[in-house]
């Protein structure tokens, strides 16, 4: 059994009014690959969001109950945001490479932020990028503009730029959904190899991304946790009749 | 949520009728060469038709899977919907078996010279006719109405075939000792046994697959342990 990186109890979150989580109560194993999947506007990116204490950034938005990251409750009033996001990356739908930045930069500028020595920026940089899959393709081009890569290497070069400062956890939001079929399958590769280091929280609408790659896998429905699982389980033989229609597409 | 008219139902559906097909020309080709034993079966095209019969079968076999094979590829089936495609893909298999050794029954029949001193044995034979049939029958219907309580029953009468199969194999053992000039039609009846004995088998394993598709449960060699998660990883 691996051990519990992130705890949640109670969550439920809400836009003014409208409550969009309600109660979820789960637990993630440490350097797994959890998915979370449901119909659109179930409450999926709004997890995300409040693993890194994102969703309070929206006016009205409110949030209740205790995410335990590492043992620490995030949402404790003496704990700065900022340094969440350092332990929890985020990988976004749509790649967004800092304009403007170089492909060195765009890794860099997490880590210059953090005050790191220039004499281990190439270093980590390098690293990060390593981890990513995409050294191979940028060494040669560092001080070129990072939105000059193709769709998929910008977002390997997104996934570097959350590697680059360490964290624990990257949040991917539908990762792929915007990539071909080559870039995607090298970004699933690249997630099945990170999970050697960090935990990865994935958001997809893409049944197949969510049972080719993840170890656990989360079915959320109308704000509500409707089963937690192991993958294979999920795909094969799910406990509730709900999972099994949403993923079979039998409801919509 | 809505409720979703699926395609794929449609199209589970249709293989689920070709299974059907299948098992009814089996039962069909169990029943004649049943008939052919005990001298019931007066239609002197009688191997003609099961010759054909034994064909509908193969084509139906590759139709099934043909289906079987644009689904997996196409729709990507999961849940109860890939459990469903695997038990038939695996039930496609044995019904085709099972229509084989029941062709090879009725041709074995055929050429069996009859002697009074087996009479006795023929008579036993037709109790296994009635048991294996039953089985095959069974399987079907516990098939199409995915019925997890008569699949488990089917389980328990594979072990009556397997006792008649043993009796009637001592008998003819006897015999062969006593009686030299029955050695061949003896030899015959004996592979004969074995061959409807294995149509209880795969009608055994339908019954299996059924337990497959209503629980998720693999029950098949239960001594040998479920593989790690771990190894599918690899």
């Amino acid at each position: 059994m691996s051990d519990v990186l992130v705890k949640i109890r109670n969550l439920s979150a809400s836009f003014s009014s409208v409550t969009v989580l309600k109660n979820i109560n789960l637990e993630i194993p440490s350097r797994k690959v959890v998915a979370f999947i449901g119909p659109s506007g179930c409450g999926k990116s709004t997890f995300l969001r409040c693993l890194n204490r994102m969703h309070e950034e929206v006016p009205g938005a409110d949030i209740q109950g205790q995410i335990f990251l590492e043992g620490q409750n995030i949402y404790e009033k003496h704990i700065d945001p900022v340094l969440v996001r350092r332990k929890v990356g985020m990988v976004f739908q749509k790649p967004n490479p800092f304009p403007g930045l170089s492909i060195f930069d765009n890794v860099a500028v997490g880590l210059k932020l953090m005050g790191v020595k220039k004499r281990v920026l190439y270093e980590r940089v390098e690293d990060s990028l390593k981890q990513a899959a995409l050294w191979g393709e940028v060494k040669n081009i560092l001080k070129r503009q990072g939105t000059s890569l193709s769709g998929g290497q910008q977002q390997r070069l997104c996934i570097a730029r959350a590697l680059a400062i360490n964290p624990s956890v990257v949040l991917m939001d539908e990762p792929t959904s915007a990539l071909d079929p080559i870039s995607t399958a090298r970004i699933e590769n690249l997630i099945r190899r990170l999970k050697e280091k960090v935990t990865v929280i994935i958001v997809t609408h893409n049944m197949q991304q969510a049972s080719r790659i993840s170890d656990k896998t989360a079915f959320l429905l109308s704000g509500e946790l409707v089963e937690y699982e192991k993958t294979s389980k999920i795909f094969t033989n799910p406990s509730e009749v709900r999972t099994e229609s949403y993923i079979t597409g039998r409801f919509g | 949520m809505r409720k979703i008219q699926n395609k794929l139902d449609e199209r589970l559906n249709y293989i689920r009728s070709l299974i059907l097909d299948m098992g009814g020309f089996v039962e069909k080709t169990i029943a004649s060469a049943c008939d052919l034993l005990l001298d019931k079966n007066p239609n002197p095209n009688i191997m003609h038709e099961l010759k054909m019969r034994e064909e509908e079968i193969n084509t139906l076999q590759l139709r099934v899977s043909r289906v079987c094979f644009k689904i997996l590829a196409r729709e990507s089936p999961v849940a109860g919907d890939l459990r469903l495609i695997l038990a038939i893909v695996n039930a496609n298999t044995d019904l085709e078996r099972m229509g084989d050794l029941a062709f090879n029954i009725a041709m074995k029949v055929e050429s069996i010279e009859k002697d009074p001193i087996l009479d006795e044995i023929i008579h036993m034979y037709e109790s296994m006719f009635a048991q294996v049939s039953k089985m095959v029958h069974s399987s079907l219907d516990a098939f199409v109405a995915e019925d997890e309580r008569l699949s488990r029953k089917i389980l328990i009468q594979d072990d009556n075939v397997d006792q008649i199969r043993d009796k009637v194999r001592k008998g003819l053992e006897d015999i062969t000792l006593s009686h030299n000039r029955l050695i061949k039609p003896c030899i015959d009846l004996i592979i004969m046994a074995g061959e409807l004995e294995r149509i209880a088998d795969h009608a055994t394993n339908i019954a299996e697959e059924v337990i497959f598709l209503k629980t998720g449960d693999d029950i098949r060699h239960q001594d040998i342990p479920d593989q790690p998660e771990e190894e599918y990883k690899k």
